[in-house]
């Protein structure tokens, strides 16, 4: 369920690379009927790993997407994170009753900067407990905003909790450095899935995060990065 | 102590700070703030709502909490869940995060399903109603008001004050007198409008007041009591 992807080193192919990224419906104000109309632009490509939607949504986009391979995701206390952990487990089990793979989920985001890595680990755990083997969880703690001894902290109350996926940052302007991933995988080996979100721009961002041991990448510019994937990797 | 901040303005306000990094310290000092200038209401995610009530024990100041912040696109379930917590944990006040796709798409038996959904989680707490109005037709935002009034919404509001699509900073709304005014026309006087975005000064709040808001959320970053208290009080 969890996949260690960077150690096979960097995506050589594009359906390799396309395998390793992900995307959302373009605006959380979309309708049901744009989504649709997103995620049919898919029909053409390389699977992709998954697309997020809207929790109503999930049934409609697997119809979509089941056929052409890719999988749905959720995400929920996103990407703000304060939420109860009641919420985040409700959410949890309910990306499970309607068949999602993934649901990204913010970490107790005032708890770490309030130095409580204790709720951080209970909150973490709750979830993990929730998502058993029937969704993969991927926990945010938001890194690009964090002291290196907040990152390594929130970390280690992740792992103690039984977390086996992070996504290091949300997007919105707070962006996962190329360093983050370094600094993750070098204490903590290969411990956690680690999927990377902002600022993913381009095809050379891309391969600059799976360089440095990023399994997957979320990036919204996704059609753009996939064509230049085609030409540069074929 | 007595406040600077005069009381039709200070009870009026929703005193609130959703930075990600908020910290359990930034939440204890809005409260305080909230009681020594006795304002309306505080506002927090979820997960603060029980540090909140214990420091807004025994005073006027209520709590309220976001509920599916700040986009809406949790399921129905999962926002009565996690408004069903936050009155356990002392909650007397909901903000609800509309599913905008379903509104959008005019698909009001879905909006009204997912309103009554929370509504009923909700016990006796008061509920408001987010709705970006920048996203949506003056015609879509009266048929939700209407609604969200029949099912026993008391307030709505036109934003939840994030941005809306991640690459694009201005899609975060601002409070103005001009949205007020929609969302009063949009409420048919059955449903009270709440401004919300970017407020931080005492000359907005009067402005937002004054179009026919009830509620206004104002920023409670260090030094908001002052900017509410406005120059002259500052100065005395």
């Amino acid at each position: 369920m969890y996949r260690q992807l960077a150690a096979a080193g960097t995506p050589k192919t594009p359906e390799q690379f396309a395998k390793r990224m992900m995307t959302a419906v373009f605006s959380p104000a979309a309708t049901e009927e744009e989504a649709k109309g997103f995620l049919q632009r898919f029909g053409d490509l390389p699977p992709i790993d998954a697309i997020f939607v809207d929790q109503p949504w999930v049934g409609m986009a697997k119809e979509i997407l089941d056929p052409l391979g890719v999988g749905v995701g959720v995400e929920t206390a996103y990407p703000i994170g304060n939420t109860s952990t009641e919420a985040k487990v409700a959410a949890i089990e309910e990306g499970i009753r309607r068949g999602a793979i993934e649901i990204d989920v913010g970490g107790h985001f005032a708890a770490i900067v309030s130095g409580d890595y204790a709720s951080v680990q209970t909150d973490a755990r709750a979830m993990v407990e929730a998502a058993g083997d029937d969704i993969r969880v991927m926990v945010l703690p938001e890194t690009a905003i964090l002291s290196n001894d907040e990152k390594l902290r929130t970390l280690e109350a992740y792992a103690k909790a039984g977390v086996r996926g992070i996504k290091t940052s949300s997007g919105y302007g707070w962006n996962t450095q190329p360093e983050d991933v370094l600094l993750i995988r070098r204490v903590f080996g290969d411990a956690f899935q680690i999927d990377v979100s902002g600022g993913v721009r381009s095809f050379d961002d891309a391969m600059g995060y799976f360089e440095v041991g990023t399994d997957k990448i979320h990036a919204s510019p996704i059609f753009r990065i996939l064509e230049e994937a085609e030409g540069r990797l074929s | 102590m007595t406040s600077a901040i005069p009381r039709e303005i200070a009870g009026a306000v929703e005193y609130t700070d959703v930075r990600k990094d908020v910290t359990y310290a930034d939440v204890e000092r809005i409260c305080l703030e909230a009681v020594r200038h006795q304002l309306g209401t505080v506002v927090v995610p979820s997960a603060l709502v029980r540090r909140a009530a214990t420091c807004l024990a025994k005073t006027d100041v209520s709590v309220s909490c976001y509920v599916g912040y700040p986009f809406g696109t949790q399921a129905a379930i999962v926002k009565a869940r996690e408004a069903e917590v936050a009155v356990a944990h002392g909650a007397t006040e909901l903000e609800i995060v509309l599913h905008h796709g379903a509104a959008r798409a005019a698909r009001w038996s879905e909006v009204e399903a997912e309103l009554a959904t929370v509504q009923r989680a909700a016990g006796i707490a008061m509920l408001k109603l987010v709705a970006e109005a920048s996203f949506l037709e003056d015609d879509d935002l009266s048929s939700i008001a209407r609604l969200a009034a029949d099912v026993g919404y008391a307030i709505i509001a036109n934003t939840a004050g994030f941005r809306i699509v991640s690459t694009r900073p201005d899609t975060q709304s601002e409070a103005s007198p001009e949205v007020v005014e929609r969302l009063v026309r949009a409420g048919g006087g059955r449903i009270r409008p709440k401004a919300t975005g970017g407020v931080t000064v005492r000359e907005d709040v009067i402005r937002l007041l004054s179009a026919g808001a009830t509620r206004v959320a104002v920023n409670a970053a260090p030094g908001a009591p002052r900017r509410l208290a406005g120059t002259q009080q500052e100065e005395t």
